[in-house]
């Protein structure tokens, strides 16, 4: 941020232009507009910059153990998610039930498990729909705008005057028992950020050189927005993902919480703590642990977001 | 700069009717009044009668919509269906009150608090301050709100007092007996919405104050041999505040967000419990009414940050 | 970086960590040991300077009792369609007496009367029952509670009524809307005052439910007419202030979304409940029923000593966090309201006896019990379940007649299906060569938790039976819309499947309200009625049912109400039947602080009447 007129939105619009990614070169077309250059290894800059976040590293190293975990825990258990054992109930942690059991004598870890996984799910859906919707308004917007640019403004700005957790409440409960459309639900009010950023860039960009060159060749809008422009918002797409991921999870937990998100036997992190709150002073790792793991989940979201976004664009990212 | 304001003001005016407009819809597809009066043997066709007719729920949707935008626009917010049938304006302005008592405190406090740690861990870069305020961040922004609001519920208002008999806040409820009664009531909920929202806040203002750190008239004005600390207050600290204007006038809408939370996790009877509830019941007026004033809010809140960029920052002008 | 910096940037993150780990009270090492907090409670009771007032310390009486509930009701009038909510009631049993009031065993006690109601029989088919009040009756201003109090109360109910040729007010045409349900009002064609404390109710026919006739008595200062007294019951106030009462409460503010108050009736008559251990005025000075978000706030509510007690939906929460602990009583009895899974008839499946009786053996209500209601409640519920729509387990009359369903009988099941010509598929779930695999879906009311427990287990339970459940599960009072009373659904029960769409739901899980008068509950099994979803139509059900309901002696109309019962939970009766498996009473019960309230003073509420119904007995340890 060199600007101090304008906030954030500046640092969208200030970010360096790169030449286009690379291409296969089997077009005439592709010669013609300059994308045969055998461009610099922006990846491996990018990655050393990233590489250079500690914090980073560490959070990669955190969600890629506890999507393992997720995806291999409940393998490796002798129990099945549903499976109860009233009997055997309120367990606390032992060597048979690492977490313990819950009510219905159902194993905590496993429940853990495959609730941390349904969660990353909806988020990763979430997340790329939300992104998609971005970049598909965000393009518009950008590169042709006019009545695009005030239609979407219009909607994003309306979208800004009430919360989006309001809307949730209105349609969380509709939706519940279905994740895909849970997921989808939340996305659409999740996109707003990414439509922004996509449309401060595209602007940026639409009157660079090589989109000039590309359209000088005779390339057609969708021809620019697909091979000329796309590749150079893959990294703040990226970027926009990732935190879209935590947004998702917090959304979908509190949704949950509030009695309004996936309903049982679907088991979501948020599921788990808000079914077991009451438990929090008896039995306290019942409600800690799927809300450590939550936070845990976005902590490393965080710290991977904030160095790829500095790697992407290291004049906008801030000096920590 | 009143012309700008009107001419803001009236703009707003077609995004106030698309959300609402969008809420509406929303929430009629989703809930029915009538509902809860199925399978009650004790009603008959009458009471559906007298439902439908409050509700014109014979019409479409859009037809609804138009005839409660006339009558808000003629300053009739409706009725209260789980609230007795009373005018929408008599359950309203009580809990619109109830959360000003808790977002006012809480906005004010971030506000200071956000800018402080912003500043102080932008000018001491790197010192333990730094360090401490952009961890405390992080879990600020990792964290679930009611996740935290249940921890210090926990914490708080039940260990603390069981292990020590001492019991400084309440874990539920708005107590306004006393003004006594009131802090102990209220620091917990204020609490949880600050500290999620501290973690965007101070690291925003901290961005845009290391940002000012190397630009170009601070550095002139160290060269011309002005002390550090006059550097800081006129140069730095003013010019910092323009962009967190913004965040303050975002922060003001995001604090009704986490009311929608933190009143439920606080049993705080604010706007946040009474949508909540009303979603529940189908209360369609009391969703609306609600729905409106925190929109109308944000907008204006949005306008205020542009008036004051203008007297902060002489570049601006309203044209 | 620097190895200086690096230092300091890892001391700030640890006490950063630690701040935060202590303020989530990071320790796992309460987990086992629930018990840690037991003998601190009291002192943080006394010792506080916020916690709410505290009990006075003279003796046995005095004290503000705080009582947490969740769900506050839109206006105190009680028959408003859009009010019909316990909690009103329960509030008015604190301000308003009857002629009669329901025991802890669900038994009609004298309340307001002297004596039972004496029934004649006139020969020509109507009754008349003359009733005599108690001496010293009186409302909280001093008036005399009359028999003039008793009619002023019925000329309000048929206000503006339009009235049938035989005297009654009939199907309510132009009355007032006071009275919901106008059930037994309706055959009333006399009222007449005999003296101050005598009175005749004359009705065109005899009708079973009589004693819930006249269950709150109203004061003549309520309110000129039954318009007015509408509009006045809302707030419980008319332009005069606040109503009088002949209950142990009167009523004193509402602040609304934070609490309701109460003080007491220092002319209270004294309360004639079996139950009741006070014959005299309340011991407490008043109760403050203070609206708290959900159970569990509420729970924490109690345990910061924030509320004295607290009545919630059966929580496994609740037992959880307050049974393991010394200083909380939880009392608990069999309550009148039944959990039951219905079974819609037109369901192609269902439609089959042999696969209604699978899901009857399938299910193990004994292990249901076992693991999630005998923990809580202990023996106060019959252990192998419920097995009777018409009368709970802690009634007199009550058969359990799904006693053949005991256990957990798989073998049973599959012999069922199998002779309706099911056969196991891979998945190890049963299917039909031509109406396809046995999955059914299972509806609620979602967000009560020990219910979707309840659901998840039996889930389980008749998966190992080959019968897949799918729960489907609607938030709030739109499952009732949704699923078995939308219009589409109760078109094609009440014609047989001809109309409407039988495919909205197949199985529905939720209570019905029992109580000393059952008859009520014949109405959700009569065939076209628009209140039964089930597709059940029975005419030799139909014929018997109004049979019961005229049976004047009290045993055989018991008897008559157990017949009714074996047509929905049995295939006695014809192949029709089974169509309803009940599973277990709802407890009622609630939690106190030991250490604040006495014991003997908190009698568990069997009747669903709330905390309330016996006030006059709370009492603050001394």
């Amino acid at each position: 941020m060199t600007d101090t007129t304008e906030g954030t939105e500046l640092a969208a619009a200030t970010l360096p232009l790169r030449a286009p990614a690379v291409s296969p070169a089997t077009d005439a077309l592709n010669a013609q507009e300059g994308l045969t250059e055998k461009p610099e290894s922006l990846g491996r800059q990018a990655w050393n910059r990233f590489r250079r976040h500690k914090l980073a590293i560490i959070g990669v190293g955190l969600l890629f153990s506890l999507a393992f975990a997720f995806l291999v825990g409940p393998v490796f258990s002798p129990y099945e998610v549903g499976e109860t054992n009233v009997l055997d109930n309120n367990q606390g942690p032992s060597l048979a039930h690492p977490f313990g059991t819950d009510p219905l004598g159902r194993d905590y870890f496993v429940r853990a498990m495959v609730g941390g996984r349904f969660s990353l799910l909806i988020a990763l859906v979430t997340a790329i729909c939300a992104t998609a919707i971005g970049l598909v308004f965000g393009s518009l917007a950008g590169y042709f705008g006019g009545v695009f640019d005030i239609a979407v403004g219009f909607v994003i700005n309306a979208l800004l005057t009430i919360p989006g957790l309001l809307i949730l409440i209105i349609y969380g409960r509709e939706v519940g028992n279905n994740l895909f459309l849970l997921a989808i639900v939340i996305a659409v009010i999740s996109w707003v950020r990414a439509a922004r950023l996509v449309r401060a860039q595209v602007l940026q960009l639409k009157e660079s050189e090589f989109v000039l060159a590309a359209r000088a060749a005779g390339a057609g809008p969708v021809r620019i927005i697909t091979r000329h422009l796309l590749p150079n918002l893959y990294g703040t797409l990226l970027v926009e993902i990732t935190l879209l991921v935590g947004a998702a999870i917090i959304l979908e937990s509190t949704l949950s919480f509030l009695g309004l998100g996936a309903q049982a036997p679907l088991t979501t992190l948020g599921n788990l703590v808000a079914d077991n709150a009451g438990a929090i002073d008896t039995r306290p790792s019942r409600v800690l642990i799927p809300g450590a793991i939550i936070t845990l989940i976005i902590l490393s979201i965080n710290f991977i977001g904030d160095a790829l976004r500095d790697a992407v664009d290291p004049k906008a990212a801030d000096e920590s | 700069m009143f012309a700008y304001a009107v001419r803001r003001l009236l703009t707003a005016i077609p995004t106030l009717l698309f959300i609402t407009f969008v809420v509406f819809i929303a929430a009629s597809q989703v809930t029915d009044p009538r509902d809860r009066l199925r399978g009650n043997a004790n009603i008959d066709q009458s009471a559906y009668d007298r439902i439908t007719e409050l509700y014109d729920l014979d019409r479409a949707p859009v037809e609804r919509y138009a005839l409660w935008v006339a009558d808000v626009a003629q300053g009739d917010l409706g009725v209260a269906l789980s609230h007795g049938e009373v005018p929408v304006s008599e359950v309203f302005w009580d809990r619109l009150g109830n959360t000003m008592l808790l977002t006012g405190p809480a906005f004010i406090l971030l506000t200071i608090i956000g800018a402080v740690a912003g500043v102080y861990s932008a000018l001491r870069q790197y010192s333990f301050g730094d360090y401490f305020t952009t961890t405390i961040a992080y879990f600020g922004l990792a964290m679930p709100t009611f996740f935290f609001g249940l921890l210090l519920q926990v914490v708080f208002a039940i260990w603390l007092p069981n292990l020590t008999g001492f019991k400084p806040f309440w874990s539920s409820g708005m107590h306004l007996d006393s003004f006594g009664q009131y802090l102990s009531s209220v620091t917990l909920p204020v609490a949880t919405l600050i500290l999620i929202l501290l973690a965007a806040d101070s690291r925003f203002i901290r961005a845009s104050v290391l940002d000012l750190k190397s630009a170009d008239y601070v550095r002139t004005a160290r060269a011309k041999g002005l002390s550090e600390r006059n550097v800081v207050r006129r140069h730095i600290f003013r010019n910092a505040l323009i962009p967190a204007v913004t965040i303050w006038s975002i922060n003001a809408g995001l604090l009704f967000g986490g009311a929608l939370i933190t009143e439920t996790v606080f049993s705080w009877p604010g706007l946040g419990r009474l949508i909540i509830d009303a979603m529940f019941a189908a209360d369609l007026d009391v969703v609306m009414a609600v729905t409106v004033s925190i929109a109308v809010i944000v907008v204006l809140m949005n306008l205020l940050a542009d008036l004051l960029y203008g007297l902060l920052d002489p570049r601006v002008r309203y044209d | 970086m620097t190895t200086k910096r690096k230092l300091r940037a890892l001391l700030a993150m640890l006490f950063a960590f630690a701040l935060i780990a202590a303020a989530c009270g990071g320790s796992d090492d309460e987990d086992a040991d629930a018990e840690e907090s037991t003998d601190t409670t009291v002192e943080a009771e006394e010792t506080t300077t916020t916690a709410p007032p505290a009990p006075e310390e003279d003796g046995s009486t005095g004290g503000t009792l705080i009582w947490a509930h969740e769900q506050e009701p839109p206006d105190m009038h009680l028959d408003d369609p859009n009010n019909n909510l316990s909690i009103t009631s329960w509030i008015r049993r604190a301000l308003l007496e009857g002629l009669y009031g329901v025991s802890a065993a669900t038994e009609y006690y004298p309340e307001l009367l002297a004596q039972e109601g004496e029934v004649v029989d006139n020969g020509d088919g109507s009754f008349t029952i003359n009733f005599v009040l108690r001496d010293g009756l009186q409302w909280s201003n001093g008036d005399a509670l009359t028999a003039s109090d008793v009619e002023y109360t019925w000329n309000i109910f048929s206000e503006g009524c339009e009235l049938e040729d035989d005297g009654t007010i009939g199907d309510g045409t132009g009355c007032v809307y006071l009275a919901g349900d106008r059930t037994g009002l309706d055959l009333i064609s006399d009222f007449t005052v005999v003296s101050d404390t005598e009175f005749s109710v004359t009705m065109v026919q005899f009708f079973a439910g009589w004693k819930a006739l006249f269950d709150e008595i109203y004061h003549p200062s309520f309110g000129a007419d039954a318009t007015e007294i509408n509009e006045n019951l809302r707030e419980w106030s008319n332009a005069d202030g606040i109503f009088v009462s002949s209950a142990p409460m009167i009523f004193d503010s509402w602040e609304r979304g934070v609490s309701f108050n109460m003080v007491r009736n220092d002319s209270y008559h004294g309360s004639a409940s079996p139950d009741a251990r006070n014959d005299g005025v309340a011991f407490v000075d008043g109760v403050t029923i203070s609206w708290v978000a959900d159970t569990d706030a509420q729970i924490n509510a109690l345990k910061a000593g924030e509320a004295h007690i607290i009545m919630t939906q059966p929580q496994l929460a609740f037992g959880e966090r307050l049974a393991t602990d010394e200083n909380f009583t939880v009392a608990s009895a069999a309550g009148p309201v039944f959990e039951h899974w219905g079974l819609n008839l037109l369901n192609v499946h269902l439609a089959k006896p042999e696969v209604r009786e699978a899901v009857a053996y399938g299910i193990d209500k004994s292990e249901v019990m076992a693991g999630l209601y005998t923990p809580l409640f202990g023996e106060s519920l019959p252990a192998e379940g419920l097995g009777n729509t018409f009368w709970m387990s802690n009634q007199g009359p009550y058969e359990n007649h799904q006693s053949k369903y005991d256990g957990n009988n798989v073998d049973e099941a599959a012999a069922a299906l199998e002779s309706a010509g099911y056969a196991l598929n891979d998945d190890g779930v049963y299917e039909h060569p031509t109406d396809g695999v046995l999955s059914l879906r299972v509806g609620t009311t979602g967000g009560n938790r020990l219910r979707e427990l309840q659901q998840e287990l039996i889930q389980a339970q008749l998966a190992n039976a080959g019968i897949d459940i799918v729960i489907d599960n609607v938030d709030g009072a739109a499952y009732f819309g949704e699923r078995p009373f939308s219009e589409e659904a109760l078109a094609a029960s009440s014609s047989g499947g001809a109309e409407g769409d039988p495919t909205i739901w197949d199985i529905t899980q939720f209570a019905w309200v029992g109580g000393p008068w059952p008859g009520g509950q014949a109405a959700s099994y009569l065939g076209g009625n628009g209140n039964n979803p089930y597709g059940f139509a029975n005419d030799a059900f139909d014929a018997r049912s109004p049979e019961c309901d005229s049976t004047i002696d009290d045993a055989e109309r018991a008897a008559c109400y157990n017949e009714l019962d074996t047509y929905v939970t049995t295939l006695d009766n014809g192949d029709d039947g089974l169509f309803m498996i009940p599973l277990t009473q709802k407890p009622s019960f609630y939690g106190y602080l030991s250490s604040v309230l006495s014991g003997a003073g908190v009698a568990p509420d069997a009747n669903d009447a709330g905390p309330l119904t016996n006030v006059v007995d709370f009492q603050f340890a001394g």
